[in-house]
């Protein structure tokens, strides 16, 4: 079972879940449970600071109901072997929901990539500013927009004034997608670094092996080698290769196909157990 | 072995994911059922043929 308490109860509460997943139980059915999310929590007008506890108490039953774990964060494994530390609970970061590719491409243009919903995206162009347009042109780079059309009228504004180095797409299919994102430099986003592993627009950038540009102001200066925090002083194609490798590479890892052996391996030793 | 994935029925990231599970098992001749929904109103609506699976 996919778990994300939203996507179950309008606000990510589903106590019912919880029954049918005893039920199930009752008649042997063995539960695997792919943990998206556990719980929310916020300021206190909104709904989940009321239901934050109540949030918890489902994925911690939900928890203990389960035969095996995966899930996609190391503080979420922590909590959750917390609530069931009697089961295997695996940890593989979110895989690409646009495809993937199994050869590196070392052919790459001089394009960056932003995509995604349009909440990310607007956040992301918020994020970075106009500096992003003046690195475009200092640098020769087209910017690629692919998603739902961003209505902010600022945004718009300044991508009127740009035209000539912003191309917008709108929704594309996955091949179309995957076209775009084989042959780009870099791609963009706006997202939270402690929780890059459940993000599955940074996943298709590393299925692709583009060089992330993960923006989080709150995390100041931050070094790896599997994104970047900003878009370097000098862009150089040695740079963005070396980090589209590095971040491709790492992709491997969680791939849909590592994902999918993972999930398999568990529930044949379950199946097992049961026999 | 019969293995089905379940997703919340609301479409958004973790649908496809699960819907990419499914069809790269079945790609892989895995035995595998799509289950959307499993709240209250989609065993309202299949609860004949989700009786019957569980």
């Amino acid at each position: 079972m996919n778990y994300s308490g939203y996507g179950f109860a309008k606000r990510g509460a589903p106590l019912q879940l919880i029954a049918n997943l005893i039920k199930m139980k009752g008649k042997g059915v063995k539960i695997g449970t792919v943990f998206h999310e556990l719980y929310a929590s916020g300021p206190y007008y909104s709904s989940a600071f009321w239901l934050s506890g109540l949030q918890k108490f489902i994925a911690s039953s939900i928890a203990k109901l389960s035969d095996f774990i995966l899930t996609n964060r190391e503080q979420s494994r922590e909590w959750l072997k917390k609530q069931n530390n009697k089961i295997n609970i695996g940890c593989l970061s979110v895989f690409s929901n646009v495809g993937e590719t199994d050869t590196f491409n070392i052919q790459k243009e001089k394009k960056i990539i932003i995509f995604g919903t349009s909440e990310v995206r607007q956040r992301t162009y918020q994020a970075i500013g106009e500096h992003l347009f003046d690195w475009a042109q200092k640098n020769n780079f087209l910017i690629e927009d692919i998603g739902t059309k961003i209505s902010n009228e600022a945004l718009r504004q300044i991508f009127i004034k740009n035209n000539h180095l912003w191309k917008e797409y709108g929704r594309l299919s996955t091949v179309e997608i995957a076209d775009h994102l084989q042959n780009a430099s870099y791609g963009l986003v706006s997202y939270p670094i402690n929780y890059i592993t459940k993000s599955g627009i940074f996943a298709a950038y590393c299925a692709f092996g583009l060089c992330p540009v993960v923006l989080d102001k709150s995390m100041g200066a931050y070094k790896t080698d599997i994104f970047l925090t900003q878009l370097p002083e000098h862009s150089t194609v040695e740079l963005s290769l070396s980090v589209g490798k590095n971040a491709w590479e790492y992709y491997r890892h969680f791939s849909i196909s590592k994902t999918v052996d993972y999930l398999l391996t568990q529930a044949n030793a379950q199946s097992k157990n049961r026999n | 072995m019969t293995i089905y994935i379940i997703v919340p029925a609301k479409r958004g990231g973790v649908y496809d994911y699960g819907k990419l599970l499914f069809e790269t098992m079945k790609n892989n001749q895995v035995e595998v059922e799509f289950v959307e929904g499993f709240s209250k109103d989609f065993q309202k609506k299949k609860s004949n043929q989700q009786m019957l699976y569980f």
